[in-house]
């Protein structure tokens, strides 16, 4: 992904950031950013000014997913016309144009994923129309945390896939931006004159070091073999059975449908789910395909390296590191997959 | 087809590589036609499309299943139970169980609710045509076998010959009465019906017994045969060491799955056994690929 | 908090006395468990622990970084299908164990309480520690650790952060929880966190009726929120296991104060003090005051 042509690489001035907020906002164009807000969390929030965009962030705590699949969405929403009839009326309207500017690249990764579930032989209509009307700046990382590990899972603080452009803030020197996409073209000419073609032979920086923890390779070899192992129910005795992994984790999907209604008016929502849940799975007659913690632990696992793998040759994970850094009982994805792999390879 | 058919053979009729459907969530209005008590806690509905254009259109194949929603309750998942070639109205047989359910049973009749679909692949129709045809049901389970069977009976002459296993708890829980009478009054179909030992009653002219042993002591001939089965988990588990004893081959028996679903379309990540998508890859699997998936359902 | 989890060589004393008691008690078959606190690479906190072997117990620890209440793991099914489980306990979680054997959800056969002596965790001291009444666990099976001098309650710093709020106006009190109640995401980490949500079915996953709204919007975040507090009315011992895991970081431990601050001056009670107490929601007694009541 390194291999841009210079053509594709703009430097762009010092106040770039300023420019983009105000012809976007000219265009009627919403950009979302990572703000801080009043308990210190930063988000991608809607802004106006540079100034209230934060750059000294690892990453969002909320992943970029929310953009296109908000933790909750009106599917439809329908009136009572009289004793056991409704009018069904079309659900919220789709967004309008929107550039978020500043998710980390592991987050725009993470779209890959999602985009391949949500247009698996039926398009999801309300993803696809946050998907297109949205363009993807991402910021690269220059500065890994400690629960880090995109290399570990292919990706890398600098991968552009998923993105519509990469910047590359670069301390107090001039900001390069790569060009990956049409919309990323699109979002440079807005920039106007703050952007110029690199020079000839401008370079990106390397991207900084992470070890590499695991192989997905080894891991996948492990689960084919291994839905069945006592190594299941040891990692899953301290989970509490919470959604926070998922619910944090960009690539995680699964929802759920609800209606919320009053006599005259109703809701159908989208709402997020965890497969971590007790009744994920369970049917009404009580029957529970994933009846304790232990299979649904091994199914959040086999899903992201598993499955996943088997149906759109990609793992489900892009190293985030949110689901280590806010489980409440320390339970580590990276060490349960650093295990597997020394069973792999003993 | 062998035994060597991929394991995710794909027989849904809508599904072309690289034709997306777009899936806005949002339903069909459909008009409950009639409502027929079938046991004391299942009801069948007939269902008609409100709008004509979409009742022009729609089609379906034996064992699909669609989501049927009660506005202000939800969405809940179930087969279509008439058969494709009775055109113009589909059925659906439910069981009061859960928030989605109990509300559909208080509909009447002239309400509207929702319905998205067909999902979900269907009964190899094809492999059938030319065989002796053994449907094995059990309890509400014989919904989606109805399907089929009324496909199968309007073309009977395409299929060798047909034999109904069908059994419940008790004769009260035994559904679809005036079907199993009028397929026990045909003489083209042979009939076994079955109730558990205990849930007889005084003038039961049927077999006492569960369905595998009634299977067992019928034991219809495997050769050329197709099975169709579908019940209780714990039913289907018995029916197939019992089809393996008595010769059948599993390579020639489907069932269908109802996991838990919400979208019906793979996406909200529910109904998964292993990497194997009920809702995509099923609800109809060969049992011999569903015994080699993780038994996780 | 505020170290991250390399593994010492060197134990403490107490660790040593901890390891000794922990090996001892499963080797002798008194448990099939010990769940007690382990440091594992790439977490900032103790992480829970389940040692089924005398080797195993040699992972304990015992440091500021033991913040959490193992006393959520008591009801579990898979956790007692182990057999007879030995806790290690602050004083602060056998609150939470002494509640559990009031509502009959645990007997006391059942558990092997290993309590140690906790003069309070985390470096500054989180607030329940400054607050906390019972720095001695009393009533264990085995209690470790040097003691620990019990300052004496100051009702005024417990209820410090209850005060600060209710001197906002309703107006900023309002703009406040309408904010916090937002960021919800319903993951329910503080439900599944909390030794006292052992609830088989939890009101928020009850459809006939649906009581509680799931979608996490204000309104149904509100609901659930308010909900659950109310549920752990004269029941939470302030442990604050939910606010620390709340992912969003909503100040969950708020609310449980304010309703322990009520329950204090209403009812003279405070929670999970002993195993043997008259809980005021759960005993009737005929000289109770009939006010309200038909």
């Amino acid at each position: 992904m390194n291999d841009v042509s210079e053509t594709k690489l703009y430097r762009l001035e010092a106040d770039w950031l300023d420019a983009a907020l105000g012809a976007l906002e000219r265009d009627g164009v919403e950009v979302l950013a990572p703000v801080k807000d009043e308990d210190g969390s930063v988000n991608l929030a809607p802004v106006t000014a540079s100034s209230e965009v934060a750059t000294d962030y690892l990453n969002a705590l909320i992943p970029l997913k929310s953009v296109f699949m908000p933790r909750t969405e009106v599917l439809i929403e329908y009136e009572r016309a009289g004793v056991g009839d409704v009018e069904v009326l079309p659900g919220a309207a789709p967004a309008g144009q929107r550039v978020v500017l500043g998710c980390r690249p592991c987050d725009a990764r993470a779209l890959v994923m999602l985009d391949s579930v949500f247009n698996w032989d039926y398009e999801d209509v309300p993803y696809r129309a946050r998907r297109d009307s949205t363009t993807v700046v991402s910021w690269a990382c220059m500065d890994p945390g400690p629960h880090c590990f995109c290399t570990s899972v292919g990706g890398s603080p600098h991968s552009a896939e998923g993105s519509d452009a990469v910047v590359y803030l670069a301390g107090s020197g001039p900001a390069l931006l790569q060009v990956v996409t049409a919309k990323g073209a699109a979002f440079v000419e807005s920039l106007g004159d703050r952007a110029q073609p690199a020079a000839d032979g401008t370079a990106l920086p390397e991207p900084p070091e992470l070890e590499t923890k695991f192989d997905t390779g080894e891991i996948k070899t492990w689960l084919d073999e291994n839905f069945e192992s006592e190594l299941w129910e040891e990692v899953s005795l301290r989970c509490l059975g919470c959604g926070a992994c998922s619910f944090l984790c960009p690539t995680c999907h699964c929802f759920d449908i609800v209606d919320e209604s009053t006599w005259k008016h109703g809701e159908r929502r989208r709402n997020w789910d965890s497969c971590a849940f007790c009744q994920f799975t369970q049917h009404a007659s009580g029957h529970n395909p994933r009846p304790n913690q232990t299979t649904r632990c091994r199914q959040r696992v086999m899903h992201k390296f598993k499955y996943f793998p088997d149906r759109f040759e990609q793992v489900a994970c892009v190293g985030c590191g949110r689901c280590a850094q806010n489980c409440g009982v320390g339970q580590n994805l990276v060490s349960i997959l650093s295990r597997i792999q020394s069973e792999e390879k003993p | 087809m062998t035994s060597e058919e991929p394991a995710l053979q794909h027989v849904q009729a809508d599904l072309e590589p690289g034709r997306l459907i777009p899936v806005d969530y949002r339903p069909d209005k459909m008009r409950i036609e009639a409502i027929t008590v079938e046991t004391p806690d299942v009801k069948t509905f007939r269902l008609t499309f409100c709008d004509a254009q979409k009742a022009g259109q729609f089609a379906f194949l034996p064992g699909q299943f669609g989501l049927y929603s009660v506005f202000g309750a939800g969405e809940a998942t179930f087969c279509i139970a008439s058969s494709p070639t009775r055109k113009g109205y589909i059925e659906c047989s439910v069981k009061s169980a859960g928030k989605v359910t109990g509300e559909l049973h208080q509909c009447e009749v002239g309400d509207t609710i929702g319905f998205r679909g067909p999902y979900g692949n269907s009964f190899p129709i094809d492999r059938m045509k030319g065989k002796n045809l053994l449907f094995i049901g059990g309890g509400i389970g014989l919904a989606p076998l109805r399907s089929v069977i009324g496909n199968c009976l309007d073309w009977r002459d395409q299929f060798g010959e047909v034999f109904i296993l069908y059994g419940a708890r008790s004769v009260d829980d035994l559904v679809y009465k005036e079907e199993l009478e009028t397929w026990r009054n045909r003489t083209d179909v042979r009939t076994l019906f079955t109730v558990d030992p205990g849930g007889e009653t005084p003038d039961w002219d049927g077999q006492v017994g569960f369905v595998p042993t009634v299977l067992e002591e019928a034991a219809p001939n495997p050769e050329n045969t197709i099975v169709l089965t579908c019940g209780p988990p714990i039913m289907i588990k018995f029916v197939l060491n019992s089809l393996t004893k008595l010769g059948f081959s599993l390579d020639a028996a489907y069932t269908t799955l109802e996991n838990r679903m919400k979208c019906g379309v793979g996406k909200c990540g529910r109904c998964n056994v292993g990497n194997v998508y009920v809702c995509k890859d099923g609800p109809v699997f060969r049992c011999d690929q569903l015994q080699a998936l993780p038994q996780e359902f | 908090m505020h170290r991250t989890g390399e593994n010492r060589m060197n134990a403490t004393p107490v660790e040593e006395s901890l390891r000794e008691a922990a090996a001892g008690a499963i080797a002798d078959g008194t448990v099939g468990v010990v769940i007690g606190y382990g440091h594992e690479a790439g977490s900032d906190v103790a992480t829970p622990l389940f040692a089924r072997t005398p080797e195993q117990a040699r992972g304990l620890v015992f440091d500021a970084t033991c913040v959490g209440n193992l006393a959520i793991y008591l009801p579990k099914p898979e956790v007692r299908a182990l057999g007879r489980t030995g806790l290690v306990v602050k004083g602060c979680d056998l609150r939470a164990v002494n509640v559990l054997l009031r509502e009959h959800v645990i007997e006391r056969e059942d558990v092997f309480l290993i309590g140690v002596r906790c003069a309070g965790v985390c470096e500054p001291p989180l607030h329940k520690c400054t607050v906390c009444p019972v720095h001695d666990p009393s009533g264990c099976d085995v209690t470790l650790g040097d003691s620990v001098e019990q300052p004496t309650a100051d009702a005024s710093r417990a209820n410090a952060l209850v005060a600060e709020m209710e001197a906002k106006s309703i107006e900023e009190r309002w703009e406040f929880w309408k904010r916090q109640m937002t960021k919800c995401v319903r993951c329910y980490a503080c439900r599944q966190v909390c030794p006292l949500c052992y609830c088989k079915r939890c009101i928020v996953e009850k459809t006939t009726p649906q009581w509680v709204e799931t979608s996490p919007h204000l309104r149904g975040n509100l609901a659930w929120n308010v909900v659950r507090a109310f549920h752990l009315t004269g029941r939470c011992v302030g442990c604050g296991e939910c606010e620390r895991v709340c992912p969003v970081d909503i100040p969950l431990g708020l609310l449980n104060q304010k309703m322990a601050g009520l329950m204090e001056q209403w009812f003279d009670f405070q929670s999970g003090l002993a195993p043997d107490e008259q809980a005021p929601f759960t005993t009737w007694d005929p000289n109770d005051p009939e006010e309200g009541i038909l």
